[in-house]
């Protein structure tokens, strides 16, 4: 069997690490106690108990399927990096195992780990069939629909950890383009340019096709995508296209990988980093001449002002400041590039451009206010934007310690005589230096719209006793789990899954207050203001801005100071 | 200055140091040999306080590494056999990141970073980026760091470990110097010629058990015990192997391939002085004799039995 070497030696190592067994036990987990939670009580009429099993099996679905998301990155993204890195690929292809049958080895034997998770859930789902309510052929699809998913993610982490250098980089890739994958019909609709019923030529609802998501939800509920039929005919279209476009992907890879090494030298971060600061500098950078002409209109002399500049601008000086923190802002990957700031502002620029393009749209049907118009827009958009702002500054911190050990520096802070407040103090002020100008995105789209009257200045208010908490505890809870972990895939593995953990908790426990998303939805309110609610707002942002988050920092602090020895001795 | 008692360190069922009984006073350079997965690193980390022994005590200039790990960081200075270089560093800035660190305060960086770049031979890479340098000006700038701060102890695993034959000389006459401004050295090393010109001290290690610890010459006295002397006679050499083959002091004696006796002392005897003696006595005239030399690399191979734990 082509690449049966390869396999054998990744299932090898597979049934060697306890990690294995550790998400089999967490996936099988999450699912059995969701399961047994929402089990129907004993003396439930017949119909309730169909009815909760099909609600126990569509959540399910979508459990399995964000699990699935979670997993398969995690699973693949280190598949080639980690040959790269260990310098065992060239051994490799040089054994005359072709590029064909390394890579096919690594991604069937990932898939098998993946596929036999989804195999060993059957049981449970056999037991929800015993309740009634669901088909066997509803279950059928949605097994096919999250085969067809494991089989997509695990050939886009193949493909990816072909071009990435580390397993970190083929990692957030993954997450990135399988996050767009799910949310992607999801955030068009929201912003209507999808709209419910939309076919193609023939009869085909466009959203499900694209999106594992979409077409699960199209298998439990057809008729809100396509009226006329009562039966989710073209449900397997997402399915063929992910198994083709799966075949396209290891093929592509092992086409790339002799020339791995060649295309990650062209294509790395640092890179594509220098090229745009490169670009930046030329498009916005005073020139020489116009300085010149400054400094001649100030009276000073022209080639002694541009040499000042230049010493100026190449010094960085640490002085009596934190070194940790001068380290974060001077040579951190983000900070080394001169023209961050504007490369921020042209986002920001471009981001509120769109609105102006999306106000002057015309309404979707008669009648119809224009989307900017709806308060309900706006909490969902600054909830959306406190969601990725704390997702982002939490990967961010979660890469920083461990890639440190990583590339062997840690070991060397570790034997000077640093503080753990010098260390932690350096790492959050400057990571949060690094993402201040972001951070202040959802503030400058309240206060636009809050200008134009579309928005009460209370939400201004509230906003700024939410987020600044909230973006500190973001950034030691990434730098705890960047401690606690040994290599940067699996720091920020953990770190998404503390998020999606924290971004269900409101789900879970009923209370807004939980995490960043929810409390920005519930204290943007429109030109009316809260009304009644003023109160519950003003409690909401104190509450979860001044209590939960200062007192969660406090907790994180004190465990990374608690575990700070034993964590940084870990640098060997 | 550095003492460890009875220091042993395990991770899960291996042991990696078996009550390891160590003294190293103020102003040695101590030699710490062993083959690899001896328990070398295990120890230098140990005194480094980058890891927590699992049993028995370590001590750095009378400070214990289990609580007072900060102030010990203070007076050592420790050179890992790998670690990376930070990417858009120069060679000052690196240096002065890890003198902040080290708390030598903004004004006196400059002279400091300047005096060891001066002891270092760096002054014309000090605006050189780090991540450019090869590795021997790598190993020569991660000794720089290490002085800023002027520690008395410096903990060196493998200094010279991949390192070009000129590089090592040069890191060789700097650890001189070093030894000369008095510093107490610890270096572990496979290059066992090398820590014969530098260390008074040497201490061999295996399985996590120290086998031998004290000053060099006697590891050499200790294993130049039945020592090989060979003799170049000018005539009656197969004569004069039989005759000395029935000495009592001798335990084999036999012919050479370039026609030397080639003779084999007991055990106990270590003054070879009779061989000449008695082939004069017998008469035979004696144009060469040869002690065969003992060095550190035949004590490490006597003592040890070339196996890791």
């Amino acid at each position: 069997m082509i690449g049966a070497p390869v396999i054998q030696r990744e299932l090898l190592s597979f049934s060697r690490r306890p990690r294995t067994y550790a998400f089999q036990t967490l996936f099988l987990g999450v699912l059995t106690v969701g399961l047994i939670t929402w089990w129907p009580p004993v003396g439930v009429s017949s119909a309730d108990v169909a009815d909760r099993a099909r609600s126990i099996f569509e959540y399910g679905g979508y459990l399995q399927l964000l699990l699935l998301a979670m997993l398969a990155p995690a699973f693949t993204a280190s598949a080639i990096t980690e040959e790269k890195r260990g310098n065992t690929l060239d051994l490799l292809l040089l054994t005359g195992t072709g590029p064909v049958a390394i890579v096919l080895g690594k991604y069937i034997s990932r898939l098998g780990i993946l596929l036999f998770l989804l195999f060993l859930t059957l049981p449970l789902n056999f037991a929800l069939l015993s309740l009634g309510g669901i088909s066997a052929g509803t279950l059928l699809k949605e097994v096919a629909l999250l085969c067809s998913l494991a089989v997509l993610a695990t050939a886009l982490g193949v493909f990816l950890s072909t071009l990435a250098t580390r397993p970190a980089g083929a990692l957030l890739l993954c997450y990135t383009a399988l996050g767009a994958l799910l949310a992607a019909p999801y955030l068009l609709k929201s912003l209507g340019l999808l709209q419910g019923a939309v076919l193609t030529s023939s009869g085909v609802p466009i959203e499900p096709t694209v999106s594992p998501l979409w077409d699960m939800h199209y298998v439990f509920h057809p008729s809100r995508h396509v009226a006329t039929e009562s039966e989710p005919t073209y449900w397997w279209v997402f399915p063929t296209v992910s198994v083709a476009a799966s075949v396209g992907l290891v093929l592509f890879a092992a086409l790339l990988l002799p020339r791995a090494r060649a295309i990650n030298s062209r294509l790395s971060a640092r890179r594509l980093l220098e090229a745009l600061d490169f670009v930046l500098g030329y498009l916005f950078a005073l020139k020489p001449r116009y300085r010149a002409l400054l400094a001649r209109a100030r009276g000073q002399d022209p080639g002694e002002a541009i040499a000042k500049h230049v010493a100026k601008k190449e010094a960085r000086p640490i002085g009596r400041g934190n070194p940790i923190y001068w380290k974060e802002v001077t040579v951190n990957t983000v900070a080394r590039m001169k023209h961050w700031w504007r490369l921020n502002l042209i986002l920001i620029v471009l981001m509120f451009g769109s609105y102006s393009v999306f106000r002057r749209l015309p309404p979707l049907s008669p009648g119809e206010t224009n989307l900017l118009s709806d308060p309900m827009l706006h909490k969902l958009l600054v909830a959306v934007l406190g969601g990725l702002l704390v997702l982002l500054i939490t990967v961010m911190a979660a890469t920083t310690v461990s890639r440190e050990r990583e590339d062997g520096t840690l070991i060397l802070l570790a034997t000077t005589p640093m503080e753990c407040g010098t260390y932690v103090a350096g790492k959050t002020l400057g990571i949060l230096r690094n993402v201040s100008f972001l951070a202040l995105v959802p503030f400058l789209h309240v206060v636009i719209f809050t200008a134009m009257g579309l928005l009460t200045p209370w939400s201004l208010v509230f906003l700024a006793l939410s987020i600044p908490s909230a973006l500190v505890a973001a950034t030691l809870q990434g730098l705890l789990v960047s401690l606690m972990f040994r290599t940067t895939l699996k720091a920020i593995v953990a770190g998404i899954a503390l998020i999606v953990f924290q971004f269900f908790l409101p789900a879970v426990c009923c209370l807004p207050q939980c995490n960043l998303p929810a409390t920005c939805y519930y204290v943007i309110e429109g030109p009316g203001g809260f009304g009644g609610t003023a109160t519950a707002a003003i409690t909401l942002a104190i509450g979860f801005g001044l209590c939960v988050q200062v007192v969660y920092s406090f907790v994180l602090y004190s465990l990374i100071r608690g575990g700070f020895d034993q964590y940084i001795g870990r640098a060997g | 200055m550095i003492e460890t008692r009875y220091l042993t360190k395990t991770y899960g069922k291996l042991t990696a140091l078996k009550e390891l009984n160590l003294t190293i006073d103020q102003g040695d350079i101590y030699g710490f040999i062993g083959p690899n997965g001896a328990g070398k690193t295990t120890t230098i980390r140990i005194l480094a306080t980058l890891l927590r022994p699992t049993s028995g005590q370590a001590f750095v200039c009378g400070l214990s590494v289990n609580g007072q790990a900060r102030e010990i960081r203070r007076k050592i200075g420790y050179v890992p056999d790998e670690f990376g270089t930070y990417e858009d560093m120069t060679v000052t800035e690196y240096l002065e990141f890890f003198g902040a660190l080290y708390g030598i305060p903004p004004k006196e960086r400059k002279t400091v970073i300047q005096g060891v770049l001066d002891l270092t031979d760096l002054n014309f890479k000090e605006h050189a980026q780090v991540d450019s340098l090869s590795r021997g000006m790598r190993q020569r700038l991660a000794l720089s760091r290490v002085l800023l701060h002027d520690p008395q102890v410096l903990l060196l695993d493998e200094p010279a470990s991949g390192l070009d034959p000129r590089a090592r000389i040069e890191i060789r006459e700097l650890l001189k110097e070093l030894r000369n401004m008095g510093k107490t050295i610890l270096i572990s090393s496979h290059i066992l010629s090398e820590l014969r010109e530098l260390c008074n001290k040497v201490g061999i290690i295996e399985q996590g058990s120290l086998l031998f610890s004290g000053p060099l010459s006697e590891a050499i006295a200790r294993v130049r015990k039945g020592d090989v002397v060979r003799v170049r006679l000018r005539e009656g050499s197969e004569g004069a192997a039989a005759l000395l083959a029935e000495h009592d002091f001798v335990n084999a004696a036999q012919l050479d391939e370039e026609g030397f006796v080639e003779v084999r002392l007991r055990e106990q005897i270590d003054d070879y002085t009779f061989v000449p003696e008695f082939l004069v006595s017998k008469g035979y005239k004696i144009l060469e004799l040869r002690e065969e030399d003992v060095d550190l690399e035949d004590a490490f191979m006597k003592l040890t039995r070339g196996q890791v734990s």
